[in-house]
């Protein structure tokens, strides 16, 4: 793939790369702006651009993760994903073949997805100006209830369940970037939660208070901005985090927080304590590795936003860290 | 109205300032007047001890020169009374106090129980027999139950209870031992104790209560105890089930646990004492002091395991004497805490925090107004060196010529805050670590308090320069001046300030665990050439990396994978080993060095306290080993001191050579660079500072070698030099920032 190539060999490249793949019907080819036709019901919008070195890891690529990605923004906020855009950033030199595969991958994830790509952009920009390719995907949903997901809702005694087991995203990324050469590799968690949130929200109702997907910053980041727009503390026992072994050992060697490590199809739900058998139910007869587990609950706030029992007797603050991985131990 | 010119009478008023109040000073004050005929009063004041003194003017100034002699460490400031329409006084007077806003004087240290009050608790026909909270002027608790200056009962947890007829006229009667005792009780009027089981219920009182516990104890149970400063856990030190079970529910597998005895000549039982260590044991301060360990000792093996020290206490206070007496034997005293959480020191809250660890609880109605732990110190030679700065020791104060009122919140870990106020820096009682919630809540609690005891409003908040340190946090959001203060200036001017040196040149050596450079590398093994306000790094240990970050410091096993890797990369055993290196945070920690060193040497994995390893590397060491190994000192700016021919070495003797041998040539090696540092900047005095100078036998060598060289070498002194000083560097560097 070279840049600065004329209009024909650009039209040619998305004609024959890209909207063949992704099927007829979907990318309005010939038009500047698609028509997504009367939309009735409320419309949710969210927009997320992806990179990840390599390309390709065990579990995903970069192809399934922008589709699933922006679905999974959409199911989170408690909507229904409809329509997706794709825009391509490609790094001269890319081959046919590397694209191609990706492709591939968005097409296969929009379909399994239940969403269409209307709409689409390509750039080809030179070496080193971008790692491969770059994508945006932005999201198009619409609501099918009233209730928004919204973590003001939280109240102390509320149950935080976890869909699945955590930070395996993260270290797959990284066991393929370095080649870390675990046998088995880790595999990322990326998997679309639209089906999953539906039936949640459907079941739970009102006492669903928010969801969301532990995407970068991990679970901690969610219950940081948890405690932060609901003015509570979240508790979370590092006991009943659900990890996979292999993941655990990945964590301990590099001295990595499970809770600090990217998830790509695994999300967090506050819900009503009373509820907790209805949610975890419900997570068990969707996920796809099992697993889903209580990992702590909301209360009042004390001092700290976010705390973690890690069985040594007291409760320790998780803290944001600012200059990540530097020790305090004197 | 007489001419009192005209008979000879002069009137006139005295100000001590600098004096520790409640330690019987106005009474001492009192007798001398009265013994002299002197009239007038003498009261506590704010600003310190206020004196009027009517007399003949030869005994007035008679009187002065007593004063001076008496209190010679407190500053002396006279004035001639106006006496214009004030009557002459018949007789000397204690008088009520007086509050206001500025406060000179410095708040009073808990004082351990003194031999009299000892003698009398003991003695079946007096009166105080067997009551375990006796005291008078010269001991008791003080700033552990006071809410406000100046020292006053009315100001103490002791307003609670009102004196009875018998404690009131001792109380006032000049010649009797509790004169103007601020402390005074008896069994009819003080503070009571009770035994309680974990659901609060109680199963025996007064006399009985102490007994009970004591029984409970030599039957195998762990009692918590409240004692002075908050809650203790007490189980006999001859009892390996006890202590192991101890260890077992306060999650302390390995750290040492200290033991208190009835006097030294028990304490030599187990333990080798000089005279220096006699006294700081018998000092009224009452710290842990760290001893040496007799080889065959009558104590359980889990008191100090792997450790050739042990630390040992007398009786803090009558309870505690009356509790060695009915049990016995030597008795394990230790904070009553949660792992990881603060000291414990409410009733209200007692039994359900530490009902998981004691099987029996000794309660008492006397409140602790602020909380604080047992002091520690070792001696090193014949200087007195504090550890950790608590009851007896801290609030401690210092003169300076700074006035500017700034606070000081030290580090992350053994964090205690220090003020700077009226010409003194004063350094809070050690809190603790900052890594739990509860010992985050107890840090702002304890400010408050010295905040309303010290009626004190900084205008600057000084912190470290560590982004990540919850102090950091709070400094920057609770201050709208707030100063960074880089780690081992901090050290190094804290030390600055211990041996006078604040208006010159020194050469730092701060060797420690953890403490952020300017670089944003982790640095540990410094040198600097430091004035108060600035400073520069001529040396450092050669850098190298902590695999897995914060996990590396509690498996020291991948620091020495990480030193090997910079000899050899082959060594690395795994792909992900070498990731977690290249990826680890660079540290250049002389800390950490002795953590890999130990690991190496001892085969040590894992550690379950800070300093651990190091702890069992110096314990190790064969004392008569005479080699070294050797730092390299290279030419780079600054100067490197490359490990890697130490470390060459130590692979190359293990095969052949004893461990102990290997330990100590290690610790001369370390020993020998610090000499070589200061041998190079022999114009400056050299000031050792940092965690790693805890090191008893590195520190001994240091100063044996130092005297050989004679080279000026300043020791460790009251100031800790590990974090629980920074605080007072931290002070002393910001407030040099805001003079210039
Ligand atoms: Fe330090
Ligand atoms: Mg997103
Ligand atoms: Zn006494
Ligand atoms: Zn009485």
């Amino acid at each position: 793939l070279s840049h600065g190539e004329g209009g024909r060999a650009m039209r040619r490249l998305i004609r024959d790369q890209i909207a063949a793949k992704l099927g007829r019907g979907n990318v309005q080819l010939h038009s500047d702006a698609a028509c997504l036709g009367r939309i009735t019901k409320e419309i949710a919008i969210t927009t997320d651009s992806y990179v990840v070195s390599p390309l390709f890891f065990p579990g995903g690529d970069i192809g399934s993760l922008a589709v699933h990605g922006t679905v999974n923004d959409l199911a989170m906020a408690g909507a229904t994903p409809c329509y997706l855009t794709l825009s391509l950033i490609l790094e001269e030199g890319l081959p046919l073949a590397t694209l191609g595969r990706v492709i591939d991958s968005v097409a296969e994830a929009a379909s399994n997805c239940d969403v269409k790509i209307v709409a689409g952009d390509t750039k080809v920009v030179p070496k080193g100006a971008a790692d491969g390719i770059f994508i945006n995907t932005t999201g198009v949903g619409v609501h099918s209830t009233g209730q928004r997901m919204t973590a003001s809702r939280i109240q102390p005694g509320d149950a935080l369940l976890v869909s699945g087991p955590i930070a395996r995203h993260g270290l797959a990324v990284l066991a393929a970037r370095e080649s870390l050469g675990f046998d088995p590799p880790p595999e990322s968690d990326s998997a679309p939660l639209h089906r999953i949130a539906a039936e949640l929200l459907e079941t739970l109702g009102d006492d669903l208070r928010t969801m969301r997907d532990a995407t970068r910053g991990g679970i901690a980041a969610v219950m940081h901005e948890w405690a932060e727009e609901s003015a509570n503390a979240m508790w979370i026992d590092e006991s009943q985090l659900p990890l996979l072994p292999e993941s655990r050992g990945v964590c301990e060697l590099l001295g990595l927080d499970p809770l600090l490590v990217a998830n790509e199809g695994t999300f967090v739900a506050a819900i009503a304590p009373h509820r907790v058998d209805d949610a975890l139910s419900v997570m068990r007869s969707h996920s796809r590795c099992g697993q889903p587990a209580q990992i702590g609950h909301a209360r009042a706030r004390e001092l700290s936003p976010v705390l973690v029992s890690r069985g040594l007797g007291a409760d320790q603050p998780l803290d944001e860290p600012i200059a990540a991985m530097l020790p305090r131990i004197c | 109205m007489f001419d009192l010119g005209s008979i000879g009478i002069t009137a006139r008023r005295f100000r001590l300032q600098g004096l520790v109040q409640g330690q019987g000073i106005r009474p001492t004050i009192a007798n001398l007047a009265t013994s002299n005929g002197i009239k007038g009063h003498v009261r506590n004041s704010p600003s310190g001890v206020e004196i009027q003194a009517w007399g003949d003017e030869p005994v007035i100034t008679n009187f002065k020169k007593m004063l001076q002699t008496t209190f010679a460490n407190a500053v002396l400031r006279q004035w001639k009374l106006k006496t214009d329409g004030l009557t002459a006084p018949d007789h000397f007077r204690i008088i009520e106090s007086t509050s206001g806003p500025q406060l000179h004087t410095t708040v009073p240290l808990d004082l351990a129980i003194c031999s009299d009050c000892l003698t009398e608790v003991r003695n079946s026909a007096d009166r105080r027999h067997g009551y375990p909270f006796t005291t008078c002027t010269r001991c008791g608790p003080r700033y552990s139950m006071l809410n406000a200056m100046p020292f006053d009962r009315d100001s103490t947890s002791m307003s609670a209870f009102p004196m009875c007829t018998r404690c009131a006229s001792e109380y006032r009667d000049p010649r009797n031992r509790r004169f103007h005792a601020q402390t005074i009780a008896c069994p009819d009027c003080g503070p009571q104790c009770w035994t309680a089981d974990r659901n609060g219920h109680t199963i025996a009182d007064k006399a009985e209560a102490l007994q009970h516990v004591a029984e409970r104890i030599r039957r195998g149970d762990i009692a918590a105890v409240k004692g002075i400063g908050g809650y203790q856990f007490i189980c006999d030190a001859t009892n390996g089930h006890a202590v192991s079970e101890l260890r077992r529910r306060k999650l302390r597998p390995t750290k040492p646990l200290p033991v208190m005895v009835g006097d030294v000549d028990s304490a030599q039982q187990f333990a080798s004492i000089n005279a220096t260590e006699r006294d700081a044991l018998q000092s009224t301060a009452n710290p842990i002091v760290l001893l040496r360990g007799l080889e065959n000792r009558s104590l359980c093996r889990w008191i100090s395991p792997n450790l050739n020290t042990i630390g040992v206490m007398l009786p803090t206070s009558a309870l505690h004497a009356l509790l060695l007496d009915f049990a016995g034997r030597p008795l394990v005293v230790t904070s009553g805490n949660v792992h990881g959480s603060p000291l414990v020191f409410q009733n209200s809250v007692a039994a359900c925090k530490l009902g998981d660890i004691a099987d029996v609880f000794l309660h008492h109605d006397r409140e602790i107004s602020n909380p604080i732990d047992d002091s520690v110190v070792q001696c090193v030679g014949e200087q007195v060196v504090t550890i950790r700065a608590a009851r007896g020791i801290a609030p401690m104060t210092l003169s300076t010529s700074m006035s500017r009122p700034m606070l000081a919140v030290g580090g992350h870990q053994k964090v205690a805050p220090a003020i700077q106020t009226n010409e003194s820096l004063v350094l809070m009682p050690h809190i603790g670590d900052m890594d739990s919630e509860s010992g985050r809540v107890r840090f702002i609690e304890s400010i408050d308090r010295l905040q309303s005891l010290y009626q004190f409003h900084p205008s600057l908040v000084a912190h470290d320069a560590h982004p990540n340190y919850f102090a950091t946090d709070w400094a920057v959001q609770h201050s709208d001046s707030a100063e960074a203060v880089q780690h081992h200036h901090a050290h190094v001017a804290a030390a600055m300030h211990e041996h006078q040196l604040l208006d010159r040149s020194v050469l730092g050596i701060s060797f420690d665990g953890t403490g952020f450079g300017r670089d944003e590398t982790i640095w540990g093994g410094e040198v600097l050439l430091a004035r108060r306000s600035s400073y520069q790094r001529i040396g450092h240990l050669r850098p190298f990396r902590l695999p897995g970050g914060e996990s590396a410091i509690k498996q020291p096993w991948r620091i020495a994978a990480s030193l090997r890797s910079q000899i050899n990369e082959q060594t690395v055993a795994s792909q992900p080993l070498r990731v977690a290196i290249e990826q680890g945070p660079i540290t250049s920690s002389m800390g950490r060095l002795f953590d890999a060193i130990a690991s190496i040497v001892l085969d040590i994995e894992s550690v379950a306290f800070e300093g651990e390893a190091a702890m069992r590397l110096e314990a190790a060491c064969d004392r008569a080993e005479t080699n070294s190994y050797e730092f390299q000192i290279t030419n780079d700016d600054p100067l490197q001191f490359d490990w890697r021919p130490v470390l060459i070495d130590v692979e190359n003797d293990l095969p052949h050579v004893s461990r102990d041998r290997i330990a100590m040539r290690f610790h001369r090696a370390v020993a020998e660079l610090v000499i070589k540092m200061a041998d190079r900047h022999r114009e400056l005095p050299c000031v050792i500072t940092g965690g790693v100078f805890q090191n008893r036998t590195l520190s001994e060598l240091i100063q044996t070698l130092s005297e050989i060289n004679s080279l000026d070498i300043r020791m460790p002194g009251a100031i800790p030099i590990n974090d629980g000083g920074l605080a007072i560097g931290q002070l002393v560097v910001a407030s040099s920032l805001k003079e210039r």
